[in-house]
């Protein structure tokens, strides 16, 4: 086990938490962009230079591009629903696990700690694709599973080359502007906090998610709004 | 000439006009004449190959008569966009996705490839929002970059696991059967293939349906084709290991053949022309999913025959939707009462498409779609699944009779396809007004020839067939270099590796 890689990995999973927990819309892009960078330095031996720097600036273009359209705006997500410590056990349960079955395989050409990001970052996105009802949520998660399926082939197959650094630098890239083009176009067609797949909420959640630390409260309440009193 | 002019000139020309974007007529402008360099780029494709970056890129006839009739069909279907009014983003969103998609059947390494349709699926997003959109319309959106996100993970981990040396996936079987369906489930999520079929419906309601051959016909049928090819390189000599994955397949064979007959049935009781397109192209997906389920090399040429028909003849189906919807002020067929007597340059054009996507016995398209079931389905069930593709007589039937019904009132009152003079006090008018009173014939030509275009590559047109035959660039898996390795032939040697090999 590399110490250096493990804290990486450990970064990794922890900016996803972050990202998909937070309520603050700072917080949440600051979460994923610390995902995004550090998923770039979780190989081993490193990437050379020119590819590691595509892969870091398409990352940070990836988050920019989208907070471009909202940093204006306190919120714009209702963050998990489970809360942010529920996030924080499975995606260390699913770190773990990663980071175990590893060894498992033959064949595999890479780090154990890439496989447990990687599993981690597949199992915090699980909820937002599946249950999410922002668009922040929605692409975040995304974002954060194609990274950790990505991370668990970095696992299986070794150091990627700089052509496959390059494409996959697009793909954060792409899915970012996607993400920047739908949230902008949700802003021009009024409709709050992008949250374009509105269901009712069940009534525990806001109990919930007003018990979430990483929740400023600084945006609109919406407690006791129209959505949030279904 | 390798296949990097075209991706310098696709990408290059999306950039620049998606920085236009603010000034819709330039954009619109750049992005016609991006399409315009890169159909030239793409008839220019040579068949060689590049390492760049520890990767490859590989030119060969396929990838450059997919991209030749992708970014021909962009260019038309772009100035029909200009016709029916609603060509914003469409250029650039095209350029983009055609250039991605280009690189994905190009590169030799298969996880990036698939990477590379994550890309495409990410610009298709870019068009599928009508202007004006609501939430309801950007909830689809979000929905359709939610299926870009899970089939491209899908089909990620399925070629990262499959990506090892065959002696280490030989030792479980059920890894590569796993990886098997999640391709297919992958491919089939991109195409809308039943059961995913809802959002079809959905984007063909909130997207503009200029987008819709983008959007659901090129980008996945760029995902199909390296699907197909890493099948065919990875899987395909593992099944004489690990067995023919009889489960796995029959899931897959389900999928097609649900897709083959309901995807008809569906379109055929639409009532919405851009749903009957949408499930038009959820039908001709289910053919490709069958060759996914044959795990036969004999349908590699047949398969990737198909795919370009399939993409060509559905692209010619949404732009003669769309012509309709501009000409006639509906959706709706029961609306349309008498358009073919209207505009009998329309009726063609159907005509046309009809024949391109049915077939007739020995016409290279339909050929290959009896090759595919008959090696997916085989024995006299492949039989009775063959009538099947004799089911889209159902749809093009009833728009054939509601088109020769009598016309109603409002359809009487839509100008036919008599060319036009502009009127007498602005006889000294420019060639534009010309153009904007003879919109709707003029519309009507280019479905034609798009439509035109279907036929002729359903017949083998364009050396479709030699083309289809071809190798692929993508590498096989891993060197064998365990035990196992002796008992494992290589795909290269292996007579069922060769994609060459009927």
């Amino acid at each position: 086990m590399n110490p250096a890689l493990a804290v990486v990995a450990i970064v990794v999973a922890s900016g996803a938490v972050v990202c998909v927990a937070a309520r603050t819309t700072r917080l949440a892009f600051g979460g994923l962009a610390l995902t995004l960078v550090a998923a770039s330095f979780l190989a081993e031996p490193l990437p050379d230079g020119l590819a590691l720097g595509v892969r870091v600036v398409a990352a940070m273009l990836a988050v920019y591009l989208p907070w471009i359209v909202v940093r204006d705006r306190a919120t714009i997500t209702r963050g998990s629903l489970l809360g942010w410590p529920v996030e924080a056990l499975v995606a260390a349960a699913a770190f773990v696990i990663g980071f175990g079955t590893a060894g498992l395989e033959p064949g595999g050409l890479g780090p154990a700690e890439a496989q447990a990001a990687g599993f981690a970052l597949v199992a915090v996105a699980v909820g937002p694709i599946v249950f999410g009802r922002d668009l922040f949520r929605l692409g975040a998660g995304g974002i954060l599973l194609v990274l950790g399926v990505g991370l668990v082939r970095v696992s299986l197959g070794g150091t990627p080359g700089g052509l496959e650094e390059v494409v996959t630098g697009s793909v954060l890239i792409g899915l970012g502007t996607a993400l920047a083009f739908l949230l902008s176009s949700a802003a021009a067609a009024g409709v709050a906090d992008g949250d374009v797949l509105a269901e009712p909420l069940p009534v525990a959640a806001a109990t919930i998610r007003d018990s979430d630390p990483l929740a400023t409260h600084s945006g609109p309440s919406r407690r006791g709004s129209g959505r949030d009193s279904r | 000439m390798s296949v990097l002019p075209f991706l310098a000139v696709t990408f290059g020309s999306a950039f620049a006009a998606l920085l236009l974007r603010r000034w819709t007529f330039a954009a619109t402008v750049v992005g016609l004449i991006g399409l315009a360099a890169a159909t030239l780029a793409a008839l220019a494709i040579g068949g060689g190959t590049l390492a760049i970056g520890g990767g490859t890129i590989g030119g060969s006839a396929y990838g450059r008569l997919f991209l030749f009739l992708g970014t021909a069909s962009g260019f038309v279907v772009t100035l029909i966009a200009l016709g029916t009014g609603r060509p914003r983003d469409l250029p650039a969103a095209l350029l983009a996705g055609l250039g991605a998609t280009g690189l994905a059947i190009s590169l030799g390494d298969p996880t990036t490839a698939v990477a590379a349709t994550i890309v495409a699926g990410s610009a298709g997003i870019l068009i599928s929002l009508a202007p004006g959109s609501t939430g309801r319309g950007i909830g689809v959106a979000a929905r359709e970059l939610r299926a870009i996100a899970v089939a491209g993970a899908l089909v990620l981990l399925a070629t990262s696991w499959i990506g090892r040396s065959i002696p280490a996936l030989a030792e479980d079987p059920a890894i590569v059967g796993l990886a098997y369906v999640a391709i297919a489930i992958g491919v089939a999520m991109r195409f809308g293939a039943i059961p995913f079929h809802l959002w079809v419906a959905r984007v063909a309601d909130a997207a503009p349906d200029v987008a819709l051959p983008l959007l659901t016909m090129w980008i996945p049928a760029g995902l199909a084709i390296v699907g197909l090819a890493w099948v065919d390189r990875a899987i395909l000599p593992l099944v004489q290991v690990v067995g023919d994955l009889p489960l796995e397949r029959t899931v897959v064979v389900a999928i097609g053949l649900a897709c083959l007959v309901l995807g008809a049935i569906a379109a055929w009781i639409q009532d919405d022309i851009e749903h009957v397109v949408g499930y038009a192209t959820v039908q001709d997906a289910g053919v490709v999913l069958l060759a996914i389920a044959a795990l036969d090399p004999a349908v590699w040429t047949a398969a990737r025959t198909w795919i370009v028909v399939l993409v060509v003849a559905r692209t010619a189906l949404a732009a003669w939707a769309a012509a309709i919807r501009a000409r006639f002020g509906s959706r709706r067929i029961d609306d349309l009462s008498g358009w073919a007597r209207r505009s009998p340059v329309l009726l063609l054009g159907l005509l046309a498409i009809a024949g391109a996507s049915i077939g007739l016995p020995g016409l290279v398209a339909f050929e290959a779609r009896a090759t595919i079931i008959r090696s997916a389905v085989g024995g006299p069930l492949g039989t009775i699944v063959l009538v099947a593709v004799f089911l889209p007589l159902l749809y093009y039937g009833r728009l054939l009779a509601v088109g020769l019904a009598q016309p109603t009132a409002a359809t009487a009152a839509i100008a036919d396809d008599r060319p036009r003079r502009p009127p007498e006090a602005l006889a000294r008018s420019t060639f534009r007004l010309v153009l904007a009173v003879n919109r709707g014939l003029l519309v009507g030509v280019l479905v034609l020839l798009l439509a035109a275009t279907a036929l002729t590559t359903s017949a083998g047109g364009f050396g479709l067939t030699s083309a289809a035959a071809e190798d692929a660039p993508i590498a096989s898996p891993g060197p064998s270099t365990g035990p196992a390795a002796s008992a494992t032939p290589s795909p290269a040697a292996s007579p069922a590796g060769s994609p060459t090999a009927p």
